[in-house]
């Protein structure tokens, strides 16, 4: 391995991933459509976890599934059937899916489904419930399993029948181009999605009305659409998920192909090292935080929408969303910087998302974990804090930087490997 | 309270972590603070100041935090230490609203004109990123010291194949095209350029030359082990090529420590290729005589003195002959009245400067101790305990472990200042104070204060020299005037303060 | 840029450590971009052994 190998490599690597063409195509059930979903399955954020080292929020969330599902009809005996030992616990990754927050997928969820047009690769990811107590923030209160019942029976079949018309129509919904108009329009597609919802609905609302005009419930489900500023956020993740996964492997490159954190560690993946996690334990976010909560209620970070960041959005294209960082606590020189900061880190610039701020420069693309250990500057990410405990939703938002020890192990391996 | 907190990962330099603690310590209540990396060195420190530290899994790159805080919520003032660490509240908001790259290929995106690269980072750290500077065609200034000799040679020996100069390690002070690198003096510009091995002996050959209304054009700084064998002179003898080639400059001079036997010939026989004329002062040689271009001379006024003489065309023996006079002059001016105590105590920041008046004052007074004495056998057992005539400097590595250099920040020194005039067998204290850029903003504020608050019946006669000129940001006059406010006798430069500071005491006992 | 451009052209400067010392060039009006530097990650052993296979060291 030299540098034209490594370099090279990289620049592969950087190249699929630039190439990929994420499209929604379809939605499910989870058991009908992940590959691999077993029974009595509930798959999670970030790299793996047994249930004794599951924090607040994935415990309630593990907690609301299961009674969505059935398996349980009390919080209290939901807990004690997972604790039991009966739910087989798995990440989202494992299964070409992502969450974001507890990022919880059990078997009757429904979920999108998003294909890589060139590789056919697809990925999978839920419907985003909304803000406040939902369940992908430990949430599991009546109300939560109520609106995920709803979710099941009436905005899903209406929505799948409006993507299936949409694509009938036109084709896979193509979710690279949305992502890049939402970055002109003030989004950076993790912690703000509001153009990119709006567009997304402004795409499927025709195709909807076409397929359910008939349909009285078509009003409540374009409603809520409406009502979620992070509606597009479940797809976009998935969107990147499938762009990073149809990378694959990449020999000799050092680029990541996956970021993403469970609450309790956080956890990588580099394209020149096959599919292994290199883990430590995830950040405590040091945020912006609501009325009422303090240092002490914030869980440690979690989520796979770290993948947005590695997918050269998000926090990578603060840039590109000033107004959130006045949210977040910062000054828009701050996102000016923080996207500068990254591009030091970055195997290349994204010619298909750009910053109007900086003169439609390309976004800090495919983080490349020697310039991460060489400069000593980790990614940065631009998230929500969930509360520590079971059921108390969402506490803050703000920058994370993430933490270096994952980083470090991932390097220690990459240069044994590749020393041979 | 004594608490620790440690903060993994979290790399800053030494200059801010201690205005850190500085801006800590104002808050009432706190009784220390102490922000360090977590190197060996400063783990010892720490616990010496009686915080706990545990050390499995710290490593040197790793932050501590040390708060001695009496009463209630201890944690609030961590949180202020680490706010102060992201926001420095001594630095301007515009300029820390830019965006600072984090690598020298993000700088050189931003500045890719750049053609120095000046170096302040620690040793363990400096001589890579000194070598990744001059793979990117970076001339180097490296400010750091604690950088191996090999590493200085595997650095010197590339920059010399590849038409750059490395200048130092430890190299504090530069000039180039007028413009001052590091510590440096505002001077006017002119026909003079100096290659220089030290530090403050440069500032004060440039500051007496610009007494003088000589100009420098350029002062290459060299580090001070260039001129041993190991590294053979490559920036010395690089620098005189330059020198001598540059149709604006007409006199050089190279100031420093006496070079290895074969470094100086070739350094002599470079100067005399020069086909210009040299002045050559190496501290600690041998007084010479001068022989066709080249000149020399044993201190750093006279320097100047026969820089300026050759400039006018005069009678270079003349004008040192009319320096001496002067010198006698001030000799002369040394009674002052009551001497009360037996002892001179020097207190230095600039260790040329430092070394040169203890030269100057053997040969009126000795035996003269110190932590950097001119003879091994004068080293004090322990330089907070002075005996005798003692010289200390206190830019010397013993006090600047976890301690900002008493150039950037006089209160130790100040500290001392006051100790030593309360000892009643101390009869005249002597000081420099250096100005220029890099020095603190007021630096005989510290020192005024501590006079002032002296106990003692008949107080230490306080000779001093402020090595600076006019032009400089800390306002000479108004310094000059602080200190003579609380009878300071301050002398024109750091040979005459020396000369007068030995003479009062050597009066006294004769 | 080789010595002789730097003495010809005047410093303009990379400042790698002490923030003062860029303040200072600041005020002086020499060009000049400070850099925000960090330590590498991993110990320095390791760190030369990734830069050799990144080829670092091909000049």
């Amino acid at each position: 391995m030299t540098l034209n190998n490594i370099e090279k490599a990289n620049s592969v690597a950087f190249d699929k991933l630039l190439r990929a063409e994420p499209q929604i195509v379809d939605l499910g059930l989870a058991k009908d459509v992940i590959p691999g979903f077993g029974e009595k399955m509930i798959l999670h954020a970030g790299p793996p976890l047994t249930w004794e080292r599951m924090s607040g929020p994935i415990i309630g969330a593990v907690t609301g599934a299961i009674l969505y599902e059935g398996w349980a009809d009390t919080p209290e005996k939901a807990r004690a059937f997972a604790a039991e030992g009966n739910v087989s616990f798995d990440p989202c990754h494992h299964h070409n899916a992502v969450g974001p927050m507890a990022g919880i997928v059990s078997p009757n969820l429904p979920v999108w489904i998003i294909e890589e047009k060139n590789s056919g690769k697809k990925s999978y990811a839920t419907l985003n419930e909304g803000l406040g107590k939902v369940l992908r923030m430990g949430a599991f209160s009546d109300e939560v399993i109520e609106r995920l019942h709803w979710m099941r029976e009436v905005l899903y079949p209406v929505l799948k029948n409006g993507i299936r018309r949409y694509v009938a129509d036109n084709g896979g919904l193509n979710l690279k181009s949305l992502i890049s108009q939402s970055l002109h329009m003030g989004d950076e597609l993790h912690n703000r999605n509001r153009a990119a919802t709006s567009l997304l609905i402004r795409s499927l609302v025709p195709s909807l009305i076409d397929a359910e005009s008939d349909n009285p419930d078509l009003s409540k489900v374009v409603r809520f659409m409406a009502g979620n500023d992070h509606f597009f956020l479940n797809p976009g993740m998935a969107a990147a998920k499938v762009s990073l996964d149809s990378v694959g492997y990449v020999e000799g490159s050092s680029m990541l192909t996956v970021m993403a954190r469970n609450g309790t560690d956080f956890g990588i993946q580099v394209a020149g090292l096959k599919n292994r996690w290199f883990t430590c334990q995830a950040a405590l976010p040091d945020v912006l935080l609501f009325p009422g909560f303090t240092k002490e209620d914030v869980n440690r970070d979690i989520g796979d929408s770290a993948i947005m960041e590695t997918y050269g959005v998000g926090g990578f294209a603060l840039a590109a969303a000033p107004a959130i960082v006045q949210f977040v606590g910062g000054t828009p020189q701050d996102a000016l910087n923080y996207t500068k900061e990254m591009y030091e880190i970055c195997v290349g610039e994204n010619k298909h998302f750009t910053i109007p701020s900086l003169n439609f420069r390309g976004t800090p693309t495919g983080i490349d974990l020697i310039k991460v250990v060489e400069t000593g500057i980790t990614p940065i990410l631009d998230t929500g804090a969930a509360h520590r405990e079971a059921g108390k939703g969402q506490v803050g938002a703000g920058i994370v930087r993430m933490p270096s020890e994952a980083f470090v192990k991932a390097a220690e391996a990459f240069v044994e490997e590749y020393s041979k | 309270m004594k608490r620790i907190e440690v903060v993994k990962g979290e790399y800053y330099d030494s200059v801010t972590l201690m205005m850190v603690a500085k801006e800590l310590k104002k808050i009432q209540g706190v009784g220390d603070a102490a922000l360090n990396m977590a190197t060996e060195a400063n783990v010892s420190i720490m616990r010496a100041a009686g915080f706990e530290v545990e050390t499995d899994s710290l490593s040197p790159d790793d932050l501590l935090i040390g708060i001695d805080f009496e009463g209630e919520g201890i944690e609030k003032l961590f949180d202020t230490a680490r706010s102060y660490l992201a926001r420095p509240p001594w630095r301007k908001e515009e300029i820390e609203a830019e965006y600072s790259p984090v690598t020298l290929s993000g700088a050189l995106t931003v500045l890719p004109e750049s053609n120095l690269a000046l170096i302040s980072l620690p040793g363990r750290y400096a001589a890579a990123e000194a070598m990744k500077a001059l793979k990117r065609g970076l001339n180097v200034m490296l400010y750091s010291d604690n950088v191996s000799i090999e590493d200085e040679v595997e650095l010197k020996q590339f920059a010399e194949k590849n038409d750059l100069i490395v200048m130092g390690p430890d190299c504090g002070t530069a000039v180039i095209n007028g413009k001052g690198l590091g510590f440096s003096n505002v001077c006017p510009t002119g026909p003079i350029g100096i290659v220089a091995a030290s530090g403050t002996g440069l500032q004060e050959v440039m500051v007496q030359l610009s007494r003088r209304n000589l100009g420098v054009k350029h002062a290459i700084g060299t580090g001070g082990r260039d001129v041993t064998s190991s590294v053979g002179g490559i920036s010395f003898l690089r620098a005189i090529k330059e020198l001598a080639d540059d149709s604006e400059i007409s006199i050089i001079v190279a100031v420093g420590k006496p070079p290895a036997p074969e470094v100086r010939k070739k350094i002599l026989e470079s100067l005399r290729e020069a086909g210009k004329q040299s002045v050559i002062c190496f501290m600690g040689d041998a007084p010479r005589k001068d022989e066709g271009s080249l000149y020399y001379s044993t201190q750093l006024e006279e320097c100047a003195v026969v820089v300026e003489a050759l400039h006018e065309g005069g009678d270079v023996t003349l004008a040192r002959e009319k320096l001496r006079t002067e010198y006698a002059k001030v000799s002369g001016k040394s009674s002052t009245g009551e001497l009360s105590g037996r002892y001179l105590r020097g207190l230095f920041t600039g260790g040329t400067l430092c070394y040169e008046a203890q030269y100057i004052a053997q040969s009126y007074i000795n035996p003269i101790y110190g932590n950097a004495p001119l003879r091994k056998d004068l080293k004090l057992e322990n330089s907070l305990k002075p005996v005798g005539h003692s010289f200390i400097d206190y830019g010397e590595d013993e006090f600047t472990q976890g301690r900002l250099h008493p150039m950037i920040d006089p209160t130790f020194r100040a500290e001392q200042l006051k100790k030593q005039s309360e000892d009643s067998s101390v009869a005249v204290i002597l000081f420099d104070v250096v100005l220029g850029y890099g020095s603190a903003e007021n630096p005989c504020s510290d020192l005024v204060e501590a006079i002032r608050s002296v106990k003692r019946d008949i107080k230490p006669v306080y000779v001093a020299y402020v090595c600076g000129t006019d032009r400089d940001p800390q306002d000479i006059e108004k310094q000059r005037s602080l200190l003579e406010s609380v009878g300071v006798i301050v002398c024109e430069s750091n040979a005459r303060a020396a000369t007068l500071a030995a003479n009062i005491l050597s009066r006294k006992e004769r | 840029m080789s010595f002789k451009e730097l003495l010809e052209d005047g410093p303009r400067v990379v400042n790698i450590g002490m923030d003062r010392f860029y303040l200072d060039l600041l005020d002086q009006e020499v060009p000049a971009v400070k850099v925000n530097w960090k330590p590498p990650l991993v110990k320095s052993s390791l760190m030369e052994k990734l830069k050799r296979l990144r080829g670092d060291d091909i000049e």
